[in-house]
């Protein structure tokens, strides 16, 4: 199509006739001046062409004069396919007016004229009239120039078919088209460019959920496995564990060993009581034998008695320290002891149940051994009480004896006072003769005779007379009074000692003293028996230990009670009861007992300490008081108990002290087990048992477990719960694999599709990039531009960068938008369909250099194509060198 | 005596290869197969069932499913039911079976988890012992029957084993090494050995029957079979007159569904009609047939289009269940098909493209993707065309 010339009346603002003429093939410039209407001559080719005259749109009424409302007329006159045709149209609704003529005489009027003008020119008829399709591209309204072309689909279709009848059928119509629109639609809806989405990810969510759960599962199945195994041999142990305890062969086992270790405690013991006997045993025969060696010493002199005085001083002093000694060790050890009781104490009240228990019968032990010391004690003081009444018999004592022998010398020294003075008389009468002399009457006794005479004597000589002597002695008196109040004393004395002689009244005295001897030797023996215990504060004496053994029974009877026994304890009991409950009283109690028997040692020691040095007190005492009379002694001793006597008295001692010796050797070689031994064995069999009762705890505990476990887990069907999952997740498996699948097909698909489109683009638009790149090239040199599928520009490439075409200047987008209408243009041409290019008031935005290029692109492509410039800048456009038409009508 | 032989109704079975609804409804099934025995052996006349082995699937069951196959048997209070542990669900102490005997089981079902005759009748004045062979490992490398040899009955009491394995000398269709003599019965003097572990139902001799599994699960055909029909779905009802005469041995159906597998070669388009009717005879009630298609050959994409159409969504939806493995059916593109996609166009060009792809051997899974894209590339196209 090239129009040749328009002729508007009443059109717009145009009234009257306003015509344009001789618009040539090539490029014209349609000058007029502002407000002149030259969007309004547009306008009128458009209704021309478009509208139809009939018309009652809104739009098509707006055509009449704005004031006048007059009647629209336009008369279109153009060349197609070498025809010259005529369209004349009177926009007045129902009585609207069309008419096209053609120069081979056809005539169209009213809808054939509409019908023909749509088929001449390939446009399709819309609701709002027809639509323009490439026209609308071609002629381009004043300020639309520089946008994009915004082909409408009958723009791209003959578009399409311009470049198809070029290169050959390409997209497979609008169905082909689409396709690649639906793949990619359904791949997205599979996946993005980061995976999986939607349902593929959701059950690859699941599946993954589900192999998570399985392995959970299969985690459970194991140990539910574990759980059943361990339960099936925790009961297989249990039944061995118990199949394989005797029970009562452990217990006879056990009781036998704690028997043996009370055996061996209760021998311990009496070797312990045997030692003390044979120890005691061996002091008595030691004492019976110094004894006899006291009484061989006593046949020696005083004097000897006096040097074992004498000796006997410093082994006095010996002994006192070794008794000081064994008293203050005894001190410390029952310190020590006492502090060990004061720990055992501390322990728990059973221990001190225990240890009261234990008192209890170490008390009894004591009241047992007490009523044997009392027996002894009763013997002793039944055969003491004899003594005294022996003693009693006899009056003479040593004081009495004293006195005698003071009462002789005092006698003894008067007469030898009263001697002194006397005269002396001497006698020497022939034997026959005496019987004839007498002295104061008495006949003389002794032929030699002296006399001492004090007083006056007649000495009568029978038949012959009468001598008497009459000595001068002063004091005679006196004398004689002295001497018969010695003769007085010494008669008294003798009076009093129930003896004759002075030899008489000695005998008896040592008599009474053997006699006394004795019974403090009883007494002595029965202090020994009863020796006192300071530990126990118990004072010595048959007394203080009868109240003591009644003490003792008092505190059985109430320890007894406390102890809620009824009789006491066998020590086999307490010992077994200890050994059982208290394995650590046990040995603070063998520490106590050690330091108990040490004691004990130690009090055995101290006891014999002070009986060393009492006996040696004793025996000073006895030499002491017995120097004088030790000869008598000695008889009187003799008398009592004879030297063989007391030899023998040894021998029996000596026999006795054999047996206790031999009893505690016997004893001694008794054979027991060790005490540690014995312990180890009854610690052995103790943690077998607690081993055993441990095992069977433990393994009953396992077994409660393991049942609860089990019977918790097993009614949720683990392994049935494993199948299914094992389905859902070879289900779900499946379906992520075809989901795979799927996606590499709608991938495959989409790739090769898409392959094949852009192949296809690329051939499809190279016709319209051909066209543009010489005009390309005279505007801007060294740039290509890129179009897109609808056949717009969507880039500029320059130096290899790709510039958005939306990025670019308003002027090189209208410059290039101008360079693509051209190209169509030409295309159109190619396909024997010349179509005019209108650019209204175009290239307002182009620098002087760019318009120049573009004036020169313009005449360039006005070679080939018909070019109408519409513009109100005639002075400009007259540089385009190009036929100017003015534009003269009245507005 | 009269009684049901039966064995490997593997309650809890599932099955990974069909859809959930489909597993499901097979799952059901072997549940529902104790019911259907107890119905057969009722009209059969007998006393007793012997399920030989493997009743469940696995050691580890729910609660739920133990219960309810002892609750299906629980109503049939004329029938003795005599269950065995097999190699699937083998006695393990405080395992499934002593799950099942704390369970106050009613009276008619008795649990056989040690070896050792058992008097279980008096049949007519005839005692009759049962002596089982039960699993206690998942494989046991002795003939757990061989003590059946010297166990000793009163004189003239019929003795019937049952047992698990394989038979030695008839190869293996078992599942594990638990080989039994098959000359048992003569040397327990045994006048039936009920065996279980095979699927499907065979007779060893005279005395000696596998039941096969009543209910079937998989698509395995006997050898030389002579229909599509797979292993099990029957059991046996055996008649046993005394202790020196051969049993009476008959076999009756119980299964619910039937499987079948088919296997077919397509090469004309037509073909697919053919198939769809043989398929239509397989049963009057499709619904109760599950079915394993093995198509071969190569279809075109309008061939192939009819055959999913007709086959995989007509015929499928009948059935209970169909499984399908399409790897065996190639795609045959012809120059038509290609035409219907476009006659030209960048379409046509990638239609081309693809079925030379497909073409190409030298990379299998590319042409199959490129198979299945064409495929796609077609339907895609019609479905424009629809919506066009």
């Amino acid at each position: 199509m090239k129009i040749r010339s328009i002729e508007l009346t009443n059109f717009r603002k145009f009234v009257g006739t306003i015509k344009v003429e001789n618009i040539g093939d090539k490029v014209s410039v349609l000058v007029g001046r502002n407000e002149l209407g030259k969007s309004t001559l547009l306008e009128a080719i458009n209704a021309a062409i478009f509208e139809k005259a009939k018309s009652a749109a809104a739009h098509v009424k707006a055509y009449r004069h704005f004031v006048n409302g007059t009647i629209p007329e336009v008369k279109l006159s153009f060349d197609v396919d070498g025809k010259s045709w005529t369209i004349h149209k009177k926009f007045a609704g129902q009585s609207g007016k069309s008419i096209l003529k053609c120069s081979d005489n056809r005539l169209f009027e009213d809808d054939a004229a509409e019908d023909e003008l749509q088929k001449l020119l390939g446009f399709k008829s819309g609701s709002r009239g027809g639509e323009p399709g490439i026209w609308g591209t071609l002629w381009v309204r004043q300020g639309e120039s520089f946008g994009q072309e915004g082909l409408d689909e009958q723009a791209q279709q003959t578009m399409q078919q311009c470049i198809e009848a070029q290169v050959g059928l390409v997209t497979g119509g609008s169905r082909g088209q689409k396709i690649p629109k639906a793949v990619k639609a359904a791949l997205n809806e599979l996946q993005t460019g980061r995976g999986p989405r939607g349902k593929y990810k959701e059950t690859i969510d699941r599946l993954q959920g589900l192999v998570k759960e399985k392995s959970e599962l299969e985690e459970k199945r194991v140990l539910l496995a574990k759980e059943l195994e361990l339960l099936e041999r925790s009961n297989r142990d249990l039944k061995t564990e118990k199949t394989d305890w005797d029970e009562a062969a452990h217990q006879n086992e056990l009781s036998s060993e704690r028997a043996n270790k009370t055996l061996a405690a209760t021998l311990a013991s009496e070797i312990a009581a045997a030692a003390t006997a044979a120890k005691s045993a061996q002091e008595r025969i030691t004492n019976a034998m110094k004894a006899l060696q006291e009484r061989r010493q006593n046949v020696g002199s005083l004097q000897k008695f006096k040097q074992q005085l004498a000796d006997l001083e410093p082994q006095t002093l010996e002994l006192n320290t070794g008794q000081k000694t064994a008293n203050d060790l005894l001190d410390a050890g029952e310190i020590a002891l006492a502090a060990l009781r004061d720990f055992a104490s501390k322990m728990s009240s059973k221990g001190r149940n225990l240890d009261r228990t234990r008192t209890l019968v170490s008390i009894n032990k004591e009241i047992v051994e007490i009523n044997s010391v009392l027996e002894k004690a009763t013997r002793l003081e039944s055969e003491a009480d004899k003594l005294p009444e022996a003693i009693g018999a006899i009056a003479a004592t040593d004081s009495l004896v004293a006195q005698i022998e003071k009462a002789g010398i005092a006698l003894v020294t008067a007469e030898a006072a009263m001697n002194a003075v006397a005269t002396a008389v001497s006698f020497n009468i022939q034997a026959e003769a005496l019987p004839h002399l007498y002295i104061n009457g008495t006949p003389l006794s002794n032929p030699t005779q002296a006399l001492s005479l004090i007083e006056k004597t007649n000495i009568v000589i029978r038949e012959i007379g009468t001598i008497t002597i009459e000595p001068k002695v002063k004091d005679r008196v006196e004398f004689f009074k002295r001497k018969q109040d010695a003769e007085a004393a010494l008669e008294s004395a003798l009076t009093n000692a129930g003896a004759k002689d002075l030899a008489t009244a000695r005998e008896a005295a040592a008599q009474r003293n053997q006699h006394t001897r004795q019974l403090e030797h009883i007494q002595k023996e029965i202090a020994g028996l009863t020796p006192g215990d300071p530990t126990k504060k118990l004072k010595p004496g048959l007394d203080h230990i009868k109240s003591y053994g009644g003490e003792l029974r008092g505190q059985l009877k109430n320890m007894l009670a406390e102890l809620g026994f009824e009789k006491v304890p066998t020590e086999e009991a307490l010992d077994r009861q200890i050994e059982q409950y208290h394995k650590e009283t046990d040995r603070l109690n063998l520490e106590i007992s050690k330091a108990g028997g040490s004691v004990a040692g130690l009090k055995v020691a101290s006891a014999d300490a002070d009986k060393k040095a009492q006996d040696h007190q004793v025996r000073l005492a006895v030499l002491t008081s017995s120097v004088a009379s030790k000869e008598a002694d000695l008889n009187a001793s003799k008398g009592m108990v004879s030297d063989d006597q007391l030899e023998a008295n040894i021998r029996q001692l000596g026999i006795e002290a054999a047996s206790r010796r031999q009893d505690f050797e016997e004893k001694e070689k008794v054979q027991t087990e060790p005490m540690e031994a014995i312990d180890a064995k009854i610690r052995r069999l103790e943690g077998a048992e607690k081993n055993h009762r441990d095992a069977i705890n433990r393994l009953e505990t396992s077994i409660a477990r393991s049942s609860a476990l089990v019977e918790a887990q097993e009614g949720a069907g683990i392994e049935e719960m494993l199948l299914a999952r094992d389905a859902e997740i070879e289900r779900l498996g499946n379906t992520v694999a075809e989901f795979e699948k799927e996606a590499a097909v709608l991938g495959l698909l989409l790739e090769t599709l898409e392959q094949a489109e852009s192949e296809a683009k690329t051939r499809y638009l190279a016709p319209i990039v051909n066209r543009v790149q010489p005009y390309l090239k005279m505007l801007l040199p060294d740039t290509d531009i890129i179009l897109d599928e609808n056949l717009q520009i969507s880039a500029l490439t320059r130096a290899g960068q790709n510039e958005d075409f939306s990025l670019l200047s308003g002027g090189t987008r209208e410059q290039l938008a101008i360079l693509t209408r051209l190209a169509f243009a030409e295309l159109l041409l190619g396909q024997g369909r010349p179509a005019t290019v209108i650019l209204d008031d175009a290239l307002a935005f182009s620098d002087d250099e760019r318009i120049e290029s573009m004036f020169d692109v313009l005449m360039r492509a006005g070679e080939q194509v018909q070019i109408i410039v519409l513009t109100c800048r005639k002075k400009l456009f007259s540089r385009l060198g190009a036929a100017q038409i003015l534009i003269d009508g009245a507005a | 005596m009269r009684f049901l032989h039966t064995s490997d109704l593997q309650i809890g079975k599932v099955f990974g290869n069909f859809s959930a609804e489909e597993s499901s409804a097979l799952q059901d099934a072997r549940q529902a197969s104790i019911r259907a025995l107890g119905q057969v052996a009722i009209k059969a006349q007998a006393s007793a069932v012997f399920i030989a082995g493997d009743i469940f699937e696995k050691q580890q069951m729910s609660q739920q499913a133990l219960a309810r196959a002892i609750e299906n048997m629980r109503p049939f209070t004329s029938l003795k039911w005599h269950l065995m542990p097999g190699n699937h669900d083998r006695y393990q102490e405080n395992g499934l079976w002593d799950r099942l005997a704390r369970m106050q089981l009613p009276e008619n079902v008795m649990l056989h988890t040690r070896p050792g005759a058992v008097q279980i009748a008096d049949d007519d004045g005839k005692r009759v012992f049962l002596l089982p062979a039960p699993l206690k490992f998942t494989s046991n490398p002795d003939d757990l029957t061989s003590y059946m040899d010297t166990e000793a009955t009163p004189e003239g009491a019929i003795r019937l084993g049952i047992a698990h394995g394989s038979v030695q000398g008839f190869g293996s269709e078992g599942e594990a090494n638990n080989y039994i003599s098959p000359t048992r019965p003569e040397s327990a003097g045994l006048s039936y050995l009920a065996m279980g572990d095979w699927h499907r139902q065979i007779r060893i001799g005279d005395r000696c029957w596998y039941s096969g599994t009543p209910e079937p699960d998989q698509f395995k055909l006997p050898p030389n079979a002579v229909t599509s029909r797979c292993n099990g779905g029957s059991a046996l009802i055996v008649d046993v007159m005394g202790s020196n005469s051969a049993p009476s041995v008959t076999s009756v159906p119980t299964g619910h569904y039937r499987w079948h597998l088919v296997e077919k070669t397509l090469t004309e388009d037509y073909q697919v009609d053919t198939l769809e009717s043989e398929l239509r005879s397989l049963g009057a009630d499709l619904s109760r047939i599950a079915l394993d298609l093995r198509a071969r050959g190569a279809l075109s994409l309008a061939g192939r289009r009819n055959f999913e159409e007709k086959i995989l969504h007509h015929v499928g939806a009948a059935l209970r269940a169909l499984r399908f493995d399409e790897g065996g059916l190639v795609l045959n593109p012809t120059d038509q098909d290609l035409d219907e996609i476009d006659r030209s166009g960048f379409v046509r060009v990638a239609a081309d493209r693809l079925k030379a792809i497909a073409a190409d051997s030298a990379d299998s899974n590319r042409a199959q993707v490129a198979t299945q894209a064409l495929k796609r590339l077609y339907l895609e196209h019609l479905r424009q065309e629809v919506l066009s």
